[in-house]
């Protein structure tokens, strides 16, 4: 399968605090994508930055032939990518790595974000309720203005409870009823987390004892993204011993049972 | 008529002088993305004898026009490798060079041991140059002597053709490509990573868990062509240069200081489709410029 895809954007909108939300015609790669995969994008036809930048995807359209991804700039690589304007022309990888397994029958599934990380958990979530699952969303952020997708989620009908740094409600200790409630909730069948060790932690805690199957999305710096330079390396705990494992290739969603969350 | 884009290096032909640098291009792997019979040769990553985890993440950095990497030879070991990577890699056209690497003489000793029974192999790239494996960023290739042990050790088992793959960090890599030869060496392929680091300001930290890398990418690729252009001078075995290729004129500029096939590294990295287009990019140059052959690029480098 040839992964190299042309994509043209035709949106790419600052939405406050550093946040950038980029939408693109790709017809083919929006086809293809599931959630929790991400696309490689070459950021500038330049050797500096020399490397792709991954980035999930947060919504999937295939009616319209279009991906969209929000992203942060954090440095010179999503810099150049919050410049380009629409009609550009953006070289891009994908759909790379393995989406989350999403249980078909599932009744409900819970979604824990932090930040950025919300992002491939918003496109789960429409892919859940375009199936008749019901979602439950624990979102959490610095403040209010990092929260990412809450009013989209609320949209579609998701029950959202956030927490922030800001208002004081975000902390471990404060956050575990909230994640033990929601997972203790009949038909809850499934939770997912990303943008947080901490909250990864939490949730592979508390859903290992309840038997529930989570999975967490893991960023890491990569190079090649198709599996083939080993630089994006996770712990993983196997029936042999500890290993390293893929993040872009094995992952970048893993059953959390099996990362070794440092 | 077509240009003529075939070399022959100790034996092999390839039909194009554009291969994948070890550890830069997943084989097996990549057959899931493009056709790999398009290649001048397949180079796996280096295999250890014993299997080896890596280094901890990070493993990589990105520098100004390059990158650094310290995956430390993650690899499952030589004997996995024959049961599974290689009755894979087996099925393709381009010749197969297997690249070892070791922690001691005999490592690399016993690995060859084993893979010298197995069929499928063309000839052995030996990574006596990774700045990962050890400590602080030694290398065998930082000695002439203990080139010259690992290189022995390796010819003695074996009746195929070897290639020795030198690091750039030596106060002389001409006497380190002698030394190599001296040994038994078929030919060389040069360069390895240059030895380097990153820092963090914010964190005050090195950005690798392993403090060092090795660098790599257009950013190393002069250094890359002084050291092909110097050994070409002093040596007579073949030499596949390596470092920092990214199009069909950086393959022209290698096979004129000396080199007569080239390894496409972390170009792969960006784009894994690179190779492809470089090796079309260079049939069409050749035909642009009325060369019949590749092969006369080789060595004819114009310094009066």
């Amino acid at each position: 399968m040839n992964v190299s895809h042309t994509l043209t954007v035709t949106k790419n909108e600052d939405q406050g605090a550093g946040y950038f939300h980029l939408v693109a015609q790709a017809p083919e790669l929006a086809r293809a994508a599931r959630p929790g995969q991400f696309i490689h994008v070459h950021c500038a036809p330049s050797v500096d930055p020399l490397l792709r930048r991954p980035f999930s995807f947060y919504r999937l359209r295939p009616e319209a032939g279009e991906v969209e991804i929000y992203y942060q700039v954090v440095g010179k690589g999503t810099h150049l990518l919050s410049r380009i304007r629409s009609g550009t022309k953006l070289d891009a990888l994908g759909p790379l790595g393995q989406g989350f397994p999403l249980d078909r029958k599932a009744q409900r599934i819970l979604i824990l974000g932090r930040g950025m990380g919300t992002a491939p958990l918003i496109a789960l979530a429409e892919a859940a309720r375009t199936q008749g699952t019901e979602v439950s969303a624990i979102l959490s952020a610095r403040n209010s203005a990092t929260l990412v997708g809450d009013r989209l989620l609320a949209s579609w009908g998701v029950e959202v409870i956030t927490v922030t740094d800001e208002s004081g409600t975000s902390a471990p200790e404060k956050v575990e009823p909230l994640v033990a409630a929601a997972l203790d909730r009949p038909g809850t069948a499934q939770a997912f987390v990303c943008g947080s060790r901490r909250l990864a932690r939490l949730l592979k805690r508390l859903a290992a004892a309840r038997g529930i199957p989570a999975f967490v999305s893991l960023e890491e710096r990569m190079g090649c993204g198709l599996g083939g330079c080993l630089v994006c390396a996770c712990r993983v705990r196997t029936p042999e011993g500890e290993t390293y494992k893929r993040v872009c290739k094995d992952g970048p969603v893993f059953p959390l049972e099996e990362v070794v969350l440092g | 008529m077509k240009p003529d884009l075939g070399v022959e290096i100790c034996g092999l032909k390839l039909k194009n002088p554009v291969m994948p640098s070890s550890g830069s291009f997943g084989l097996p792997g990549y057959e899931e993305y493009m056709d790999l019979n398009g290649l001048g040769a397949l180079v796996v990553k280096s295999i250890t004898l014993h299997p080896r985890a890596g280094n901890p993440p990070p493993r990589i950095a990105e520098t100004t026009a390059g990158m650094l990497n310290a995956v430390g030879i993650q690899n499952p070991g030589v004997k996995w490798f024959i049961k599974n990577d290689l009755q894979r890699l087996r099925r393709f056209t381009p010749p197969l060079i297997v690249s070892i690497a070791g922690t001691t003489v005999e490592e690399f000793a016993q690995a060859t041991e084993l893979l010298e029974k197995e069929e499928g192999i063309a000839a052995y790239e030996i990574n006596v140059s990774c700045p990962n494996i050890e400590a602080g960023g030694r290398a065998f290739g930082m000695s002439a002597a203990a080139t010259q042990a690992v290189v022995a050790a390796v010819k003695e088992r074996t009746r195929r053709p070897i290639f020795t793959k030198l690091t750039p960090n030596v106060t002389d890599i001409v006497e380190i490509a002698q030394a190599a030869v001296e040994a038994g060496s078929d030919g060389l392929t040069l360069i390895n990573t240059l030895l380097g680091m990153a820092i963090d300001v914010k964190l005050r930290r090195p950005v690798l868990a392993n403090v060092f890398g090795g660098l790599s990418g257009p950013a190393i690729k002069p250094v890359a062509l002084r050291c092909v252009y110097q050994v070409a001078q002093a040596v007579k075995v073949p030499i596949i240069g390596t470092g920092g290729i990214s199009s069909a004129t950086d393959v022209l500029e290698f096979l004129l200081a000396g080199a007569s096939a080239v390894q496409v590294g972390t170009a792969n990295i960006v784009d894994p489709y690179i190779m492809p287009k470089i090796i079309a990019d260079l049939e069409k140059y050749l035909e642009e410029n009325n060369a019949a052959s590749v092969r006369e690029y080789i060595g004819a480098l114009k310094t009066h």
